[in-house]
């Protein structure tokens, strides 16, 4: 298995700057720097790189979709507002590596052309925060960034912001929106964000772990990167396990390794010598797959959306045989009625709407035709509204209810 | 200009026109809430989806623009039933208590329920999301948040036409609610204006408020006479009372805004007691009430008399620049040609030279009458006098004998507006004769010679010629008070009363002979002053 | 499937059924209990006419008489000067006057509502209107009066009912769609009936409603 961004975590001094170069830190960005612009967004290209955040979209695309020719100023905005239940894997990687990201950042910066850049991280990782900001001082300090980037005529600054506990705030625009003082609401698409993000300018989002990648994918070639993983999804992937199993924690899984070997090899197995129930494989917006589907399935993109779920931005959540899968939607629910920004109508009404059911239910005060209400409100919100997070209600609902129905009939009154 | 296939039909957009804009042009109406003509667009009640071919979702109608060859539904089972979908989750929070909605009647809910809900609400009352209800914004709103659809268009009118932000969601998920910060009132002039755009009975008029069901009041057309603006109004009314005014839309001069005085000016007409019936000074120095048949031929005579006693030149016809163009044709006409009047003039106080300017940049000018411009175009001016000070004086130099004058209680009253009305009393008091026309009753009616009972504005129908010289129809809304008639009528009967020729039977006639007769008003027709008006070509 | 329509020859149909039963025993059995009739008539056993005022008929039990304004539990009107009623009213004889009530969740109640009683057509619209039955009906229908004022019924007279208790409650549809009771004891059915104008008391316990909570289930 290889190791690419979790190489240097378990090393307790790597968040220093002197340790970091020890050991072989900001070589990447000192030969990204000899290399031309356009060469590089080839190179990421070619490492078929995808967005880590959850979505997947490859990263190599989507910096191309940036105009060049304008006068407006480029922006790339670091997403680290990691809010997905289930899903800690940027915070590791800011606590342990900051420089890594930096190195990440800058080589993105260089390659888009953009001289200002911003890390948006969610308020309750403050402590995160304060490393990062710590390492970014260490790299000003360096002559690192500043006004020559490691000695080369070219500026960038970049700038940590803190969110302020808004689940939304991950989604691209409307982080936008939060980093321009505004309510954090998602826009309309289109106009999308690389011609009119940040301050109507040509604007870049990039998870993290996306921009933690790119320093071994330009010291070591696109071409390495891509031999990794399987054909569609390549490169390594963190998954941030927890749930019923005996060792949760973080892992670098190369794409393509079989869900089943995961769970038992590298988290331990399901802790407590019970039995595997279920498993939400990427964060708790994704359709949840039972014991069985998990049979054969590969924690790559396609194989997971082949299984009836998707990678997302890999916060598994493993359920074991004493789980009560009601209960655990319930909370799930709650979650999302409570983080809807309220801005369109389906997903304000109907995640609270749903939720309420679901506490319903739970309570042993439910139908048997509250569990049809249920499925008939996510029709009416899915794909019905301005960003997805209506969408990400409406998997876990739909999955649970189909696939445990009798589950939730059980609570029912009949 | 791409064509587009629209629920089967192809149809043109203009270009850069959204979906649900074009759709209005070719008279198909997508639902929708969010969405206004004169406001930014939000997108955020999906209310308007539909299906445009080659897209995988539905699609709201609101943001998408038009492309050539779009193939787009608007009535199939799948828009139907998406539509349906977010009428219900509008409505599941929503307290449904009508009865008590002023904005019952002309609710967007209620109206979109009759058409694509006419389902039974699926939630308990108990799981309903409570908010708070009856808040006072200030003067103008009253805010219940538990009836908000959410659509956002008072945050975006405070945010894009005043400019002032006051009002912003609070909250998140179903709690969100709108308000202002701390229940700070809306105290901006133009603040009435949201409960016109308002959907539904979030936002409701203080002043309209359970005053009378919607269903009962008659709507009429009007023209608001509260400033030189012109801004095109409706006036709704029931049993010969108006009961509120509210904007109606029209690009070319307010959009689809009012302003605070403008939509409460209408309750000046019944602020002072009316003049209803024509009266005449005895030799006593009393006035008595007298028949109109009489106090016309009464004045006509004396006007007459002084006419031939010392020339046609020393009869000032003072005109009001509240009265419409049709009164102030007539009027000046019948001066001219049955009296030989020469002076003519209009300007109290020093405002009315103020026509052209803005008091602020949204809609209000400071000239705080509705025909100023239409005065200014008829000729009702006189370099000679200069404003009502020069009438006095030609008045105290003997020049001038006797007057007719006209005078309006302005809608929109400012302090200047007392001085100006003493400035009518020393000019009375000044002449040999003087006829007032007037709707209000005022205390210095006393010294005048004859005082005719005439309409106020809403009371008649006719054009006003605003700032920039648009010629707007403002259409009869109530009846008048008493005996009281029109202007245009009372001139046509003095013409009539001289023995001239006088066929003019409304409005519409006066104004065909205007347009005959005055050359500023030549090129236009009675049809033109009709939205969005017509503008005079400068001379 | 068209079906073939069966005719039936009206006076084939009637020869067949005549029998001497039906011809002559027929009308004799009608005459006997004409005759039984009178003879009751004329013994004095069943009376056609009754002697009113002292006897009246009872009315059914929707008989749409006097209205009634209902109350809450403390005694306001339950109304909350929606208007359905005077929209619903042929005779246009309902006059409102809203009020901003204390409580922003009843937001509305009647400072007047009146009914002119000459107008009124009893057609009962109101009631069938009224989203909160706060307007009901009695079986009262004895409504002279010495004036034309005292025909004018206001919010008090409306509400507070001295002869209630004689004449009982009337049209009432929406007794379950409101989920309410009224608190209201009949008056036991003495035969002892008041002639004449009954003259309204003060100081009479208004009937009330149990009052609906819109956020209880």
């Amino acid at each position: 298995m290889t190791k690419i961004l979790l190489a240097n975590t378990d090393k307790p001094d790597q968040a220093s700057i002197g340790k970091y170069r020890e050991r072989g830190g900001y070589k990447a960005l000192e030969k990204a720097l000899t290399m031309e612009q356009t060469a590089l967004i080839e190179e990421v290209k070619a490492s078929g790189l995808r967005g880590r955040g959850g979505a997947g979209f490859p990263t190599g695309m989507k910096w191309s979709f940036v105009p060049r020719n304008t006068n407006k100023p480029t922006y790339l905005l670091c997403n680290a507002d990691e809010s997905e239940p289930g899903t800690f894997k940027d915070r590791l990687l800011m606590e342990r590596d900051p420089h890594l990201l930096i190195e990440g950042m800058a080589i993105a910066c260089y390659a888009l052309n953009c001289h200002l850049s911003y890390i948006y991280i969610r308020g309750e990782y403050e402590f995160v925060a304060n490393t990062q900001q710590k390492a970014l001082d260490e790299a000003y300090d360096a002559k690192i960034l500043g006004p020559s980037l490691m000695g080369k005529d070219y500026p960038l600054d970049i700038f940590i912001h803190l969110g302020q506990g808004a689940y939304i705030c991950g989604e691209e625009t409307s982080l936008i929106e939060s980093l321009e003082g505004n309510r954090g609401y998602p826009r309309i698409k289109p106009p999308f964000p690389a011609t009119h993000g940040f301050l109507a300018s040509p604007t870049v989002v990039n998870n993290v772990e996306t921009l933690a990648s790119l320093p071994w994918i330009v010291q070591n070639g696109g071409a390495a990167y891509a031999a990794i993983g399987t054909e569609k999804s390549k490169g390594t992937k963190l998954i941030s396990v927890s749930g019923h199993v005996a060792k949760p924690g973080v892992y670098e899984v190369d794409l393509g390794y079989p869900l089943l070997d995961f769970i038992n090899n590298e988290a331990g197995g399901i802790a407590n010598g019970r039995n595997l129930k279920a498993v939400i494989p990427g964060g708790s917006s994704v359709p949840v797959m039972t014991a069985a589907e998990c049979e054969g399935a590969l924690l790559d993109y396609e194989s997971l959306l082949k299984a009836g779920s998707m990678l997302g931005s890999g916060g598994m959540i493993v359920l074991d045989d004493t789980t009560s899968m009601p209960e655990t939607l319930s909370v799930i629910a709650d979650f999302y009625a409570h983080e809807s920004c309220g801005q369109c109508t389906p997903c304000r009404e109907g995640t609270g709407w749903a939720a309420k059911i679901l506490k319903n239910i739970v309570a042993g005060k439910g139908q048997r035709s509250d569990l049809d209400l249920l499925l008939k409100i996510v029709d009416r919100m899915e794909g019905k509204t301005i960003c997805p997070l209506a969408d990400a209600d409406v998997m876990p609902i739909r999955s649970f209810v189909t696939k445990f129905r009798s589950e939730f009939e059980a609570l029912c009154a009949s | 200009m791409p064509k587009f296939t629209l629920n089967g039909q192809e149809v043109e957009a203009k270009a850069g026109q959204t979906i649900i804009q074009a759709a209005g042009d070719h008279g198909i109406e997508i639902p929708h809430y969010c969405y206004h003509p004169d406001l930014p667009i939000d997108g955020n009640c999906r209310m308007c989806l539909v299906d445009v071919e080659k897209m995988p979702k539905l699609t709201p109608a609101c943001t998408t623009i038009v492309n050539e060859g779009m193939v787009v539904r608007s009535d199939n089972p799948r828009v139907k039933e998406a539509v349906r979908g977010v009428l219900e989750f509008l409505l599941i929070n929503h307290p449904v208590d009508c009865p008590v909605c002023d904005q019952a009647g002309e609710c967007r809910l209620q109206d979109y329920y009759m058409v694509y809900g006419l389902h039974t609400s699926e939630i308990p009352l108990g799981m309903k999301v409570r908010k708070r209800k009856v808040i006072d914004l200030g003067p103008m709103v009253v805010l219940d948040q538990e009836r908000c659809v959410l659509c956002s268009r008072c945050i975006r009118f405070f945010d894009n036409v005043t400019g002032t932000g006051e009002m912003q969601f609070f909250g998140r998920g179903d709690h969100v609610a709108i308000g202002t910060f701390e229940d700070r009132p809306l105290d901006n002039p133009y603040s009435g204006n949201v409960v016109d755009i308002c959907p539904v009975g979030a936002l409701t008029s203080r002043d309209f408020r359970f005053k009378c069901r919607v269903w009962f009041l008659h709507a009429t057309n009007s023209i608001c006479a509260g400033c030189s603006t012109g801004c095109a109004t409706r006036i709704d009314h029931r049993d010969g009372a108006i009961f509120r005014m509210i904007a109606r839309r029209n690009p070319e001069v307010n959009r689809s805004w009012l302003c605070d005085e403008g939509r409460l000016s209408f309750h000046e007409l019944t602020r002072s007691e009316r003049v209803i019936q024509p009266s005449i000074k005895g030799s006593d120095g009393v006035q008595t009430p007298i028949t109109w048949e009489d106090a016309l031929q009464s004045v006509d005579q004396r006007l007459k008399q002084i006419r031939d006693a010392n020339g046609g030149s020393s009869i000032l016809g003072f005109g009001s620049p509240s009265a419409t163009n049709e009164g102030l044709f007539l009027f000046k006409r019948y001066l001219t040609e049955q009296l030989g009047a020469t002076q003519f003039e209009f300007r109290i106080d020093s405002e009315d030279k103020k026509v052209l300017d803005e008091e602020d940049q949204i809609l209000r000018h400071f000239d705080k009458h509705p025909n100023s411009m239409g005065a200014i175009k008829l000729g009702l001016i006189s370099d000679d006098l200069d404003g009502i000070d020069g009438a006095i004086r030609a008045a105290r130099d003997g020049r001038i004998k006797a007057a007719v004058i006209i005078y309006f209680n302005p809608l929109v009253r400012r302090p200047s507006d007392d001085e100006a009305e003493g400035r009518i009393i020393e000019l009375i008091d000044e002449l040999k004769y003087s006829v007032v026309l007037a709707a209000h009753k005022a205390d210095w009616h006393a010294s005048a010679d004859v005082v005719l009972p005439v309409t106020a504005w809403s009371e008649e129908e006719g054009t006003y010629t605003n700032f920039e010289g648009r010629v707007q129809f403002a259409a009869k809304a109530i009846e008048s008070a008493g005996d009281a008639l029109p202007i245009w009528e009372v001139f046509a009967m003095l013409i009539h009363a001289s023995g001239a020729e006088s066929r003019w039977m409304s409005a519409e006639n006066v104004f065909a002979t205007m347009t005959e007769r005055s050359q500023p008003y030549s090129r236009i027709t009675f049809e033109q002053t009709q939205l969005p008006g017509v503008v005079l070509a400068s001379s | 499937m068209k079906r073939a329509a069966k005719v039936i020859n009206v006076r084939d149909q009637a020869e067949k059924e005549s029998s001497f039963a039906k011809d002559v025993l027929g009308p004799l059995v009608g005459m006997g209990l004409t005759i039984n009739r009178m003879v009751d008539n004329l013994t004095g056993k069943v009376n056609a006419t009754i002697r009113y005022p002292e006897e009246r008929r009872a009315y059914s039990g929707r008989l749409r008489g006097a209205h009634i304004l209902t109350a809450r539990e403390d005694g306001s009107p339950r109304c909350v000067a929606c208007y359905m009623c005077a929209t619903a009213c042929p005779a246009d004889c309902i006059y409102i006057e809203p009020a901003e009530h204390p409580d922003p969740l009843i937001e509305k109640y009647p400072a007047r509502f009146d009914i002119d009683m000459l107008r009124c057509v009893f057609c009962g619209f109101c009631v069938d209107a009224c989203p909160e039955e706060a307007i009901i009906m009695s079986r009262e229908t004895e409504l002279g009066a010495y004036t034309r004022a005292e025909t004018m019924w206001d919010i008090k007279r409306l509400m507070s009912r001295p002869e209630l208790p004689e004449f009982g409650l009337g049209y009432r549809p929406n007794e379950k769609l409101v989920d309410s009771t009224i608190k209201f004891v009949p008056k036991n059915k003495e035969k002892k009936r008041l002639a004449g104008r009954v003259t309204l008391k003060e100081d009479v316990e208004m009937i009330a409603h149990v009052t609906f909570d819109p956020t209880k289930d």
